[in-house]
């Protein structure tokens, strides 16, 4: 079965946020408003972690895009009490929205703290539903949502294979923040395939996952800027 | 009975899906989104090619239609400025076209002007009212009083508006351009005002003197890739990027080394900097020798020996000094230097906090001045002219009388009324207007531009619009310059229009975009060019022959036919191997299928635009176009513009030190016409404001044109974690002893104002320095604008560049304290 | 103006009475009194005539104007719905189909997956349409999860979540 993954060159990023864009107009991300973002309530399945080391003037700023990492070990689905999150068959950390009860539990244990909780009911002006991405839900209050890989890609990247009779090729599923990407610093594909661009990349030297010693196994890889 | 579709629905959800899941609220099973989702439409999706102008950029897009409603923007490959990257504010596109705000037909002010109070008038009933006006104006023979301000030049309605003026006998057409300083220092050393291209394909070293090249200027999309791509070159050939800068930006985080400098010195270390290459003789002396004036000590035709830039930095700029006023320690500066002078391929670059400040023109040349040293001006170096497509030249303009005598006038705050030494400045129209110097205006149109926003004199600007009796604008919002106005005449969105986007700055090759509409306008909109068209037939037969056309779409086509007739280029292709390309042209053959207009214009459409793939390389000989005819370390066009304005106000028998003053120049002698330091005035009398403020736009929020769109305002500070506000970057140092915690609310203060704003402590922010993004603050706007976050604009101290005449952003002192009150939302 | 409105009430109830226990077919909702088996039946037209993307796309389409006025350009019979439809097709107005069978967003089902390339009969989710006479006003099969599971069982298919939620 494949294991869908991503790496992200940060040598490449420059921490421009169209992926975060891409993300939440692709995938419906509820706008919170003023509000709600003072209460720290944005939602963003795509976010940019901004770090800064060294003191001034020897500074060194870093940007980081984390979304979920699709662990092969997650942590999240261990503690939803209905399998509302669980890893699918394609390596993917589903996140079922009519199935979830809002409980948060995956919430707390995500050490990687990219799911975010649907406070309110998503409001969109009346003039601006017509530009909802129709692929894609659009959740109600009370569940928890996060980074999908973009499942509706999948399933129709499938379901177009199988209409042309053939394989799953690579490039025939990428995510929006992938695909959108201006220098091309993200990379999709199948760990599974030896011969996939990912699953060469992911044993270059320069590459490692975010908190790797909680043994979590994110399938979200990074490669480290060049000094 | 009558069951509505969505208690049908509700009916469905209840007894459907709802009993299944069990307990579950019915609206859950079907939220209320879906139900403007059915009704039977098939779903079917297509894609179409644009431009996207919601910055000046011009960015080929793609755009993602189902059922014909677009509901997403991806980037369009083979658009050679953005290559298929777009930034945050293009994916919110959508939430443009479909804006609540957007004004939904023609307005006319029903109360008084600024209390946004408006009642709908047709657009024939506003057509008959803006022609009646003008009509007018032409009879009285006072044509010129009719003004016409306009957004950047960078697509093919200008040159239409332009006509229109010409033709109906106004000189007073203004386009509100951020360019204008880097222009005018090409302008000074080469004699042209064309803007300069460049290729960064080979450039090994950049040292970029203050461009925020990744957030703002000339196409923040195109300079995120040039940065990734030259840290990333293969074989460990990956260029050095040096950012010289008061900020860590994000520019500067993306740059391999950033060099921090006291706000307005940059001039001072570029100088510093040739100091050292001159010392080292570390400069190209082949191009010196044969193709710059003013190197060397030279003597004029009257025998006088003049100063040249050698002996200059040799005297005022070694490294020790340099190091004083800049903060740049000495041998930060030799270190630089020499790294500059010993790459082979080595560029440097400027803008934004070189070119906005008072001493911006001087600064921009010094730094050129590089530039000049290293021998980038030989047309196989990185540096380019930028040329247009050739689009279909224009009939010279015929003018009645009545035009004849309008068009004569002296333009509006220019000549002797000039703010500034360099004619063309938008900044000094309120004070022509106020001073109705040299006559009052009439009638004022507004299109594509918002000066209450983004001016430094913002009051100013409202206190001339009040002053002018009849404003149309053409915005498709209500901001807080058209609320102003008598008629809003709105245009469509960007999404709704055809245009043509070109000659983005620092593109080195030649090449348009096409904008077409992805949708029929939504609303009772109308295009600006089809606007002046309509107006050009009521007004007289000089200016309906003169706009010959029955529509902006029949223009547009007009002038793109004359690039079919010439065959050059190619329309945008995939097939970009120049190899290729190159083996077809010169057998005459191209890649696209088409044997008429008709069938190039639908490959157009299709492919999204038109390219140059192969940039003749620029003779710099036959370019320069100064006295000289050589790069001029020593200015004689700028003497010589002196020497022009010194003899038209002979009479008053003044000799150069009062135009010295007047320009509040310091220099004296040669220095004036070399580069040299100006120090920023408000050094002189600073007082009690102990910190430089800084403000920048960011890529979300692009000159705060998109604070009217949801997803902009949520994705503002993304970086900084703030959205929907604004906020201030605090040096740790300075933070801890004004006794301010990150998160703190803190009162910024100048003499002009004071602003509340969100401390951010930040480490990659010099001590003395302030910073607070620019794009948020606005008064009017739209809901999702109005009230959010601050404008930094608004207590910036009024100053200018008198030389260019760019609004200087680093000449304001503040200072900060802890604000007892709450936020300032 | 008072008894009127009691007996505007009294008809509510009753209408509603009706609607209860009387068979729910009865009730029409649609705009037009379309007969399916006039069509498919005695005219011998196939579904995908007029539901032309059921084979190539997610939503199979309900046909409107454009796709109704092939055959309808004039009256071709003397029925009453006819005539409704003409008066569309001659105001060119858009006929206000309430879509019945509908899948929730966060289930994506596609027609093409089910029709073209699983090789089902449309009659199974959607019963035996070509011979309903009345308009269809309520789904033949509700869409219910545990339905398309048993058959997605039955037919091995996958039944991960991630196969149709979205």
């Amino acid at each position: 079965m494949p294991r869908w993954g991503m790496v992200i060159d940060l040598n490449k990023c420059t921490g421009c946020g169209e992926c975060v864009a891409a993300c939440k107009v692709e995938n419906n991300v509820a706008i919170v408003g003023p509000e709600e973002s003072a209460n720290e309530r944005t939602m963003l399945w795509m976010n940019i972690l901004t770090t800064y080391e060294g003191e001034y003037p020897d500074v060194k700023v870093r940007h980081m895009p984390m979304l979920c990492m699709h662990c092969e070990n997650p942590p999240c689905t261990k503690v939803c009490p209905v399998r509302a999150t669980y890893l699918n068959e394609d390596g993917i950390v589903a996140q079922v929205f009519p199935q979830c009860i809002g409980c948060r539990y995956c919430q707390a244990a995500c050490p990687y703290t990219v799911k975010s909780f649907n406070w309110y009911k998503p409001e969109w002006p009346e003039e601006m539903k017509k530009a909802v991405n129709p692929d894609v839900s659009v959740r109600p209050d009370g569940v928890v949502e996060k980074c999908t890989f973009c499942i509706h890609r999948l399933q129709k990247a499938k379901e177009q294979a199988a209409a042309e009779k053939r394989e799953l090729q690579p490039g025939d599923y990428i995510p929006a923040c992938v695909e959108c990407c201006p220098t091309k610093a993200i990379y999709f594909g199948d760990f599974d395939d030896p011969k996939s661009e990912v699953n060469k990349l992911k044993r270059n030297p320069r590459a490692f996952q975010v908190l790797e010693d909680l043994g979590t196994e994110p399938k979200v890889y990074y490669l480290s800027e060049v000094e | 009975m009558e069951v509505s579709r969505r208690e049908f629905l509700k009916y469905l959800g209840i007894t459907g899906v709802g009993l299944t899941l069990g307990g579950c609220d019915s609206m859950w099973s079907v939220p209320d989104e879906i139900y403007e989702k059915v009704g039977g439409m098939p779903g079917i999706e297509t894609w179409k090619t644009s431009v996207c102008s919601l910055c000046p950029a011009g960015c080929g897009i793609k755009v993602r239609l189902i059922d014909g409603i677009p509901v997403r923007i991806h980037g369009n490959p083979i658009h050679p400025v953005n290559s298929g990257g777009i930034c945050p504010m293009a994916e919110a596109g959508v939430e443009s076209l479909f804006n609540p705000d957007r004004l939904k037909g023609p307005l006319q002010r029903i109360s008084k002007r600024g209390e946004d109070k408006w009642e709908s008038i047709s657009w024939d009933d506003a057509l008959q009212v803006v022609a009646t006006r003008l009509q007018r104006l032409r009879e009285k023979n006072t044509a010129h009083k009719l003004a016409f301000w306009a957004g950047p030049e960078n697509n093919l309605s200008a040159p239409l508006f332009a006509r229109f003026m010409q033709a109906f006998g106004s000189p007073n057409l203004f386009h509100f351009d951020q360019a204008q300083a880097s222009n005018l220092a090409t302008y000074i050393t080469q004699g042209h005002k064309n803007a300069l291209g460049y290729d960064f394909k080979n450039v090994k070293l950049l040292i970029n003197f203050g461009a925020d090249l990744l957030d703002s200027g000339p196409s923040p999309v195109r300079f995120n890739q040039i940065y990734s791509e030259m840290r990333n070159r293969e074989n460990g050939q990956s260029a050095k990027i040096v950012h010289v800068g008061s900020r860590l930006s994000r520019t500067a985080g993306n740059s391999s080394a950033w060099v921090p400098i006291r706000p307005g010195t940059m001039a001072v270390l570029a100088l510093g900097m040739a100091n050292v290459l001159i010392k080292d003789r570390q400069y190209n002396r082949g191009f010196v020798q044969t193709s710059s004036f003013g190197f060397d000590s030279w003597r004029d035709k009257n025998g006088t020996t003049h100063k040249g830039f050698k002996t200059l930095v040799s005297q005022d700029y070694y490294p020790e000094k340099v190091a004083e006023i800049t903060g740049v320690p000495a041998a930060k500066i030799v270190e630089l230097a020499r790294e500059f002078g010993a790459e082979e391929s080595a560029l440097v670059l400027a803008g934004g906090e070189a070119a906005n400040s008072s001493n911006g023109l001087y600064t921009l040349w010094a730094i050129e001045c590089l530039n000049a040293l290293k021998g980038n001006f030989d047309g196989k170096g990185p540096i380019s002219v930028q040329k247009e497509p050739p689009f279909a030249a224009l009939a010279q303009v015929r003018q009645d009388k009545s035009a004849m005598s309008g068009f004569e006038q002296p333009q509006l705050s220019q000549g002797e009324n000039a703010c500034c030494f360099f004619e063309y400045a938008t900044a000094g129209l309120p004070g022509g207007i106020l001073n109705k110097k040299p006559y009052e205006i009439d009638t004022l149109l507004l299109a594509n531009v918002n000066p209450v926003f983004t001016s430094v004199n913002q009051a100013d600007y409202i206190a001339a619009l009040k002053e002018i009796p009849f404003i149309v604008s053409f915005a498709p919002f209500v901001d807080e310059t058209n609320v102003y106005a008598d008629l809003i005449l709105p245009d469509h969105t960007f999404l709704e229009k055809q245009e043509v986007f070109y000659k983005a700055p620092t593109v080195e090759f030649r090449y348009f975009g096409l904008q077409q509409p992805v949708i029929e306008p939504i609303h009772d909109t109308r295009h600006t060019g089809d606007f002046i068209l309509q107006l050009s037939k009521k007004l007289s037969d000089t200016t309906s022959s003169e706009l010959p056309w029955q529509n902006y779409s029949e223009y547009l086509r007009s002038r793109i036919e004359g690039i079919y007739t010439t065959g050059a280029g190619t329309i945008f292709t995939e097939k970009m191997d120049k190899a290729w390309l190159k083996f077809l042209k010169e057998r005459g053959w191209q890649i696209f299928d088409y044997t008429s207009f008709e069938e190039f214009w639908e490959v157009l459409a299709d492919k999204g635009g038109w390219l140059d793939p192969f940039p003749e390389e620029t003779n710099f000989d036959t370019v320069f176009s100064t006295p000289s005819k050589k790069f001029e370390f020593y200015s004689q066009v700028l003497e010589k513009e002196f020497n022009s304005q010194l003899a038209a106000q002979q009479s008053s028998g003044a000799g150069i030190d009062s135009l010295l003053l007047k320009w509040q120049i310091s220099a004296s002698g040669d220095a004036v016409f070399l580069p040299h330091f100006e120090p920023l005035r408000y050094e002189l009398n600073a007082g009690k404001f102990n910190l430089h403020l800084s403000t920048g736009d960011l890529i979300t929020n692009i000159r705060g044109a998109g604070s009217n769109l949801p997803l902009v305002q949520e994705l503002f500070g993304l970086l900084a974690r703030e959205y929907w506000n604004s906020w201030v970057e605090i040096n740790p140092e300075t933070a801890h002893s004004n006794g301010i915690s990150d998160g703190d609310i803190v009162r910024i203060s100048s003499k002009e104002g004071s602003l509340n704003v969100k401390a951010k402590i930040h480490p990659g922010i010099m001590p003395d320095v302030v910073h607070v993004p620019f794009g948020l603050g606005h008064t009017a706007y739209g809901e999702y604008a109005k009230g959010i976050g601050v404008n930094p604009y608004k207590i910036l101290e009024e100053d200018y560049d008198f030389l260019s005449g760019a609004p200087s952003l680093i000449s304001t002192k503040v200072r900060i304290e802890k604000a007892n009150g709450k936020e300032h939302v | 103006m008072k008894t009127k409105r009691i007996f505007l009430i009294g008809i509510l109830m009753l209408a509603s009475l009706a609607i209860a226990f009387v068979n729910a077919d009865k009730r029409n909702i649609q705009p037009i009194a379309y007969n399916h088996n006039k069509h498919v039946e005695e005219n011998d037209m196939e579904c995908l005539d007029c539901h032309v993307y059921a084979e190539e796309n997610a939503q199979a389409s309900i046909p409107n104007i454009e796709d109704c006025i092939v055959c309808h350009e004039e009256a071709v019979t003397e029925s009453e719905s006819e005539s409704t439809l003409l008066s569309y097709i001659q105001e060119n107005k858009v006929i206000p189909w309430r879509q019945v069978y509908v899948v929730p967003d966060y289930a994506y089902f596609s027609h093409r997956r089910h029709v073209k390339l699983g090789e089902l009969d449309c009659t199974i989710c959607h019963g035996d349409v070509g011979r309903f006479a009345e308009p269809i006003s309520e789904p033949f099969v509700e869409p219910v999860m545990d339905w398309c599971m048993d058959c997605h069982e039955e037919k091995n298919v996958s039944n991960d979540c991630y196969a149709c939620h979205r």
